[in-house]
């Protein structure tokens, strides 16, 4: 055969490999992939933190640390992102290394902090560590710190952990929060009429906090989630991956469109078409860059309303901690003391933002930068709209005790949200996250009880409590859902199936700590007016009172509001039995 | 037997085969019984690869990574010949200059600015892929025409060829079966870019992106799965390379010391 022949029958050959394999393959004959139908999620409810002291106490300031190494004590190293909600942390350590004065040195720890952004280096560390540990119990400890809504999925280590022969353990106590700094930025329509962003596309890092508050928000507003980055779903939220959060806001501002299969009622059409990124679920500073760079967006909702949703959690081995508990109880009293010198005295903030600098060791960002973007600031964007920049929370020792539950009537807020994300994570992601360590093999409350007994009836400075006034309405609705809060016909008492519902709306509405919170009760036309009024009035007060009564301190006087429609807004039919059924509901509005 | 370790020799054909199914064996046999404490155990690993298989598209993933590869190592071999064949011409050498050098620009940032020249995610990828393999082809490339010797053009000269006809038979159509072997060697380095562009531009999927997600939840087991399935194709693609230039460049072993 001649070059030419061979030319000629080698492309006739290529192109119909090449068709055929493409045929094949996209008919699903051979190994079909399992399509990802979109998901309602039940609303994600978190803990809303108030309780502990009343009493007003100042706390005096102590000496800030100084600047000269300690190097004794027990070694142990923290790794941590750049987040300001370790400025108590910072305080206590003095430096990137415990240096003399602080509080770490105090509590025999030589603490060497260490910046980790990549949280698979972070997972990688840990079992290091473990092995390590196993053949020299000298090495030093690691602590990690992580999203406290991030740990379920985080908590896939174990499985190496396990191999390593030991496993993955928390310590039981935080040094703070997010508090606006992580949000979900849209059209400003989304804000008013939640269901336009049905058919949109949000950009963020997957699975991981940033989409958590975008897919609870889905929730609460009853709005289906797309899980497949691959899809897209015009009646579904959607979301487009991006490999982290500065990128996820790079997608919003060039605004490239990627090319999906739509799906219809989890069906693949098989119809290409192109998306491109509506909204941004992203942290500081990849909301600057979005206000500064192109604007557009405002925020929808952030860790400011889901007050407790990203508390931040130290990880460490259980081979270490069970071997280091007079550590433990070290960290834990010099970031109890630093956090109260942290909330209360400006200089000791500054002095930690001055520590947080010289440990996260961007040239161009000073105490300064993280300071202003601890407090949280509001700005102008591009195009004249003001948009809420940054924002954490340092802790002390009473906000703990409201974080893990240990106040009078107080309810373990990062159980409620430990489990309200993991639940999501699983149900979202089957097949990457099959499922997840119960939070009970990892937390162990011991060592924060026996701090709690140690300053019993000393006078401790207070948690932050978010205080609601009675009268005051909501003004901004961040969501409005409809439960299935099953009543027993003509009374207000609940059937026993609608106990689940209600765990499940507990532990959302705790997660949005900081959001009032609006019970509407309906009931469907069937009897007298008067009668229904009344009685959607006191379903609306029993679901209240089963809020209230279930925790004080996450349900203080004043964030539950009630309000009876009677039979005055139907959403279906009465006519028939199925829309009476609909019209019997309660509807949660959470807002400020 | 004994040619095995004789240098130069050619043992027989079965003999060679045999020696690498043993090796093969031996290396299965020690992954099965002397487990690494973390490393995922044989056994874990072809569950794993069954379930990529049948839940998780795997083959589809596959093919898709693979097309992309294709369309641009196609588009990059085009480019990367027009460079590198445009050296004869003095004014265009320091473009093939430059072009080699561009091999040690990192990727991070410059996808950036692809994604502002282009107009979607699909051709940022490409544009990604096909410029890592452009950069590497032409340094390639470029080396082979430096193989020219004078003997060869001589020989075409005292022919009666015109300067560009000289030139269009020795090295242009004189290299092409070693052209061939610079595409092979560099047909890797899309496989390497390609988990980053699939993580960049998720929507499309890939087998990159699956590697990603695998490693993102630490299954370990579906990780080493799908790096065995890119090395197997890898090694496929490798075959089919030689293949085609058997059957095109049938003389081009002639040189190759036996």
């Amino acid at each position: 055969m001649t070059t030419r022949g061979k030319i000629v029958l080698g492309a006739l050959l290529a192109v119909l490999l090449y068709f055929g394999i493409n045929k094949l393959v996209s008919s699903g004959a051979v190994f079909k992939k399992a399509e990802a139908q979109s998901v309602l999620l039940n609303s994600i409810e978190l803990p809303t933190a108030t309780g502990g002291s009343r009493a007003n106490i100042a706390v005096p300031l102590a000496p800030l640390p100084g600047a000269t190494p300690a190097e004794k004590g027990a070694p142990v190293v923290w790794e941590v992102m750049a987040w300001n909600s370790q400025m108590a942390g910072m305080l206590a350590n003095g430096g990137p290394r415990t240096t003399q004065g602080s509080s770490m040195a105090a509590n025999g720890l030589d603490m060497q902090i260490v910046r980790q952004d990549d949280v698979s280096k972070m997972q990688a560390d840990l079992v290091k560590n473990a092995l390590d540990l196993q053949n020299n119990p000298e090495t030093p400890g690691l602590i990690v710190s992580i999203m406290g809504d991030g740990l379920p999925a985080f908590s896939a280590v174990q499985m190496q952990l396990q191999k390593a022969g030991t496993s993955l353990q928390i310590l039981p106590y935080s040094c703070g929060k997010s508090f606006g700094e992580d949000k979900l930025m849209g059209p400003k329509e989304w804000l008013d009429n939640p269901k336009s962003a049905l058919g949109k596309t949000i950009a963020c890092y997957l699975r991981d906090g940033d989409q958590n508050i975008a897919l609870k928000w889905c929730a609460d507003n009853g709005l289906k989630v797309n899980p497949d980055e691959t899809t897209y779903d015009p009646e579904a939220v959607n979301f487009m991956a991006a490999s982290d959060f500065l990128v996820a806001a790079e997608k919003y501002i060039v605004g490239k469109p990627e090319s999906r299969t739509k799906v219809v009622n989890g069906k693949n059409t098989g119809v290409k078409t192109d998306v491109v990124a509506d909204g941004v679920a992203t942290w500081t500073p990849g909301d600057v860059n979005i206000a500064k760079q192109k604007g557009g967006l405002v925020n929808i909702v952030s860790t400011k309303d889901y007050s407790n949703q990203m508390p931040n959690i130290m990880v460490t081995t259980k081979r270490w901690y069970d071997a280091h508990q007079k550590e433990v109880t070290g960290i834990m009293t010099a970031m109890a003391v630093a956090g109260d010198q942290v909330k209360t005295h400006p200089e000791a903030l500054q002095r930690a933002a001055d520590i947080s600098a010289a440990v996260y060791g961007d040239q161009d960002k000073p105490g300064a930068y993280w300071l202003k973007y601890y407090k949280g600031v509001s700005e102008t964007d591009r195009n004249g709209e003001v948009v809420e920049l940054g924002g954490s929370k340092a802790f002390n020792f009473a906000d703990n005790l409201t974080l893990f539950g240990l106040d009078n009537g107080g309810t373990n807020i990062y159980a409620s949200v430990y489990k309200t994300f993991g639940d999501v994570q699983k149900r979202l992601y089957p097949k990457e996250l099959p499922s997840y360590v119960p939070l009970d093999e990892m937390l162990d409350l011991d060592l924060l009880r026996k701090l709690q007994t140690q300053y019993k009836g000393k006078a401790i400075a207070p948690a932050e409590t978010q205080k609601f006034a009675a009268d005051d309405e909501i003004r901004q609705s961040v969501s409005k859902r409809a439960w299935n809060i099953e009543f027993e016909t003509g009374k207000s008492a609940f059937t026993p199936e609608t106990q689940r519902q209600l765990n499940q709306l507990f532990d959302d509405l705790v997660v949005a700590g900081r959001l009032k919170v609006a019970v509407h009760g309906h009931t469907d036309n069937v009897g007298d007016p008067q009668r229904n009024q009344q009685l959607s009035e006191d379903r609306a007060l029993a679901v209240e009172h089963w809020l209230e009564q279930k925790s004080s301190s996450a349900f203080p006087d004043g964030r539950v509001q009630v309000y009876a429609h009677g039979a005055t807004e139907p959403v279906a039919s009465n006519a028939s039995p199925k829309g009476r059924a609909q019209n019997r509901r309660v509807e949660i509005v959470l807002g400020n | 037997m004994k040619t095995l370790f004789t240098p130069n020799a050619n043992p027989q054909r079965l003999v060679f085969m045999s020696m690498v199914a043993a090796q093969a064996f031996v290396l299965l046999l020690l992954w099965m019984f002397y487990p690494l404490q973390l490393f995922p155990s044989l056994g874990d690993v072809f569950r794993s690869l069954g379930s990529l298989i049948a839940d998780q598209g795997l083959i589809q993933e596959l093919w898709a990574s693979m097309t992309t590869a294709l369309q641009s190592i196609a588009i990059a071999t085009v480019l990367a010949l027009l460079i590198s064949y445009l050296t004869a011409l003095p004014f265009f050498r320091p473009i093939a200059y430059a072009a080699t050098k561009m091999r040690y620009l990192t990727l991070t940032g410059l996808t950036f600015f692809m994604a502002l020249m282009v107009s979607s995610g699909h051709e940022v990828k490409l544009s990604v892929l096909i410029f890592g393999a452009t950069v590497y082809l032409v340094t390639g490339m470029t080396s082979v025409i430096l193989t020219t010797t004078q003997e060869e053009m001589d020989h075409a000269r005292t022919l009666g060829m015109s300067e560009w006809r000289a030139f269009y038979e020795v090295v242009v159509l004189g290299k092409l079966d070693e052209m061939l072997e610079v595409v092979r060697q560099n047909f890797a380095i899309i496989w390497t870019m390609i988990t980053l562009v699939e993580t960049l531009y998720q929507s499309e999927g890939g087998i990159g992106l699956l590697l990603y997600k695998q490693n993102r939840y630490l299954h370990l087991d579906g990780v080493v799965a799908i790096q065995l399935v890119i090395l197997a194709t890898g090694a496929l693609q490798d075959y089919v390379f030689v293949l085609l230039r058997r059957v095109f460049f049938p003389y081009s072993w002639l040189g190759a010391a036996k």
